[in-house]
């Protein structure tokens, strides 16, 4: 699903809403929505979930084999979990393992929760690539050989964490930010993780910076400097809380944006050739104005041509033999020589306009003198002469014909 | 704006795809109708354009013609005159080929821009080769006559020929 050259963007929990942290800057914004907005369409999204919004377990399990562990795990969520395991998307952390047991750390997250933390992406067409905890990054900032506590504010609660080899092994989020409350929990809670195996001798406690108050009142419970802490970068394990439904959603709407993008490529393409279709037709306008102006240009010179031309057209009858009535009736007469029986003519009637020859013949001599014409190019390229329909009347049951052949002048 | 609902996409797809497939017959039939149209209209002037460069090398011939036309077309004169000659010469030729003319009558000058035509009726009978001889003579070649007309084979005797002739001689126009 990813996309080459597009930016990322991490989006995690801030102290009083989210950061947003892009192409190296890093900006506190109030709600997703606004965070959305400096976010550029393509870009590759990825939401790291404040602690409140998960329930994180630890668990021995009787394997080391990670397959086997993943089964197990779901075992186990599908009895502890107070809804069903397919409505929630999870994921584990190993922290540690004998011989025969494992202990992880089970990260589970209702879908419900995760639709309504990430409403307005999806409302915005965006679906986030990834959905990761933040806690998980704090661990890449912890030293690996140490157990440590961080604590850090998100969204109005502060973060109470223990990072055992420098991966997340417990935390819990208190819904207060005050030092003295917080100081005031913190007993309780070390206690209840220790009971669930959590070691809580830490080597060092990490608070945010710029919560100086808490750094005074954690130093005065511990009797010890308080580290600060430093902010992540990278992400550890490759734990993904993103819902299987959401992800074909995400790969619905890519391949929506694709073919939107082909046909999109298609348009301004067809649209382009629309276009050329049209400058050709105006060049085609343009040449033939250009060709009437040439034509318009040309013509008073071939006036007088053109008067004489007319002229000797007008007088065709008397000045081009071929339209005199004698030669058109010597051209016809020669084309019956040789045809046996007899092609014999019975009218001839001619006029400057036209002429019209009517006569009698056998079907075969009348075939033969109609060939004979055909390829006279005398007679063809002085006249047209349409074939007649119908070609011929019979004559009774004499066996002969009679045909009629026109001419006219070709202009 | 609100998101529009599945239904409501399809919808507007099958719009916009109708008002996009009728926009494009018409476009394309705007461009088919006006590409055969301008087709047309420039080989019709390429043609024209051919004509006069054609004519161009046969100026000398048509200026020749001209002259051969001012100067051989005879001028008609006075009607009656002509009337007479001209029956008179068809006469002669009639003789010459034994050719039977019967009811010569004068004609009226037809004037023209081009040409003034005076022209006789008359019937005519004799064979093939007689009536072929006499219109051919009248039809020389500086005569300026054209021939019009009916020829038939008798019924009667199928080697006579009747003929029903319109004889025109053609003469310089009169109508400047």
């Amino acid at each position: 699903m990813k996309k080459n050259g597009a930016a990322n963007a991490l989006i995690t929990p801030d102290a009083n809403g989210w950061r947003l942290r892009m192409g190296g800057e890093d900006q506190a914004l109030a709600t997703l929505d606004e965070a959305l907005s400096f976010v550029p369409g393509g870009a590759h999204i990825e939401v790291a979930l404040p602690c409140q919004a998960v329930l994180l377990e630890r668990h021995n399990l009787p394997s080391t084999d990670q397959a086997e562990l993943a089964d197990m795990l779901q075992l186990q969520l599908e009895k502890s979990l107070p809804f069903p395991v397919d409505e929630v998307s999870h994921g584990f952390e190993t922290l540690g393992n004998s011989e025969t047991e494992t202990t992880v750390l089970s990260i589970t997250a209702q879908h419900t929760q995760l639709e309504s933390i990430c409403a307005p992406l999806r409302q915005g067409g965006r679906v986030p690539e990834r959905i990761s905890l933040y806690a998980m990054r704090i661990a890449t900032v912890c030293p690996p050989d140490e157990t440590v506590l961080a604590v850090w504010p998100e969204q109005g609660q502060t973060v109470l964490a223990i990072f055992e080899k420098g991966k997340l092994s417990w935390a819990q989020a208190v819904p207060f930010t005050e030092p003295e409350a917080v100081v005031s929990e913190l007993p309780g809670l070390l206690i209840a993780a220790e009971l669930e195996g959590v070691p809580v001798n830490f080597a060092r406690v990490l608070v945010s910076p710029g919560e100086l108050e808490l750094v005074g009142a954690l130093g005065k419970h511990f009797g010890r400097t308080i580290d600060p802490l430093e902010l992540p970068s990278e992400m550890q394990g490759n734990l993904d809380l993103l819902p299987p439904s959401w992800l074909q959603e995400a790969n619905s709407r890519e391949s929506g944006e694709r073919i939107k993008q082909r046909l999109l490529v298609f348009a301004v393409f067809y649209l382009l050739l629309i276009a050329g279709a049209f400058i050709f037709l105006a060049m085609q306008k343009r040449k033939l104005q250009k060709q009437m102006v040439e034509y318009n240009e040309m013509k008073p010179r071939f006036a007088e041509i053109d008067a004489q031309k007319a002229r000797w057209k007008a007088l065709g009858p008397v000045v081009e033999p071929p339209r005199y009535a004698a030669e058109i009736i010597h051209l016809l007469a020669r084309n019956r020589l040789g045809i046996t029986p007899d092609v014999e003519f019975t009218t001839f009637t001619f006029s400057n306009r036209e002429w019209t020859l009517k006569g009698e013949a056998t079907t075969d001599s009348h075939f033969a003198f109609s060939q004979k014409l055909k390829k006279d190019e005398d007679l063809t390229s002085a006249f047209d002469m349409p074939p007649p329909n119908p070609p011929y009347v019979p004559i009774g049951n004499t066996g002969k014909v009679t045909f009629t052949i026109v001419g006219k002048p070709k202009p | 704006m609100t998101q529009m609902s599945q239904r409501e996409k399809l919808l507007a797809w099958l719009v916009g795809g109708a008002v996009f497939f009728v926009l494009n017959i018409v476009a394309i039939k705007f461009l088919m109708k006006n590409y055969q149209t301008l087709t047309v209209d420039r080989e019709t002037v390429e043609g024209k354009i051919r004509g006069l460069k054609m004519l161009e090398t046969e100026r000398a011939l048509w200026t020749q013609r001209n002259q051969y036309l001012d100067e051989s077309l005879p001028t008609m004169g006075d009607s009656e005159v002509a009337n007479r000659q001209l029956i008179d010469g068809v006469k002669n030729v009639g003789k010459k080929y034994t050719i039977t003319l019967e009811a010569p009558q004068p004609g009226v000058p037809l004037k023209q821009p081009l040409y003034t035509l005076l022209s006789t009726r008359m019937e005519a009978k004799g064979s093939w080769t007689q009536m072929f001889d006499f219109i051919q003579e009248l039809q020389a070649p500086g005569q300026f006559i054209s021939v019009e007309g009916d020829i038939k084979v008798d019924p009667a005797d199928k080697t006579q020929l009747r003929a029903a002739l319109n004889i025109a001689k053609w003469y310089q126009p009169e109508l400047k």
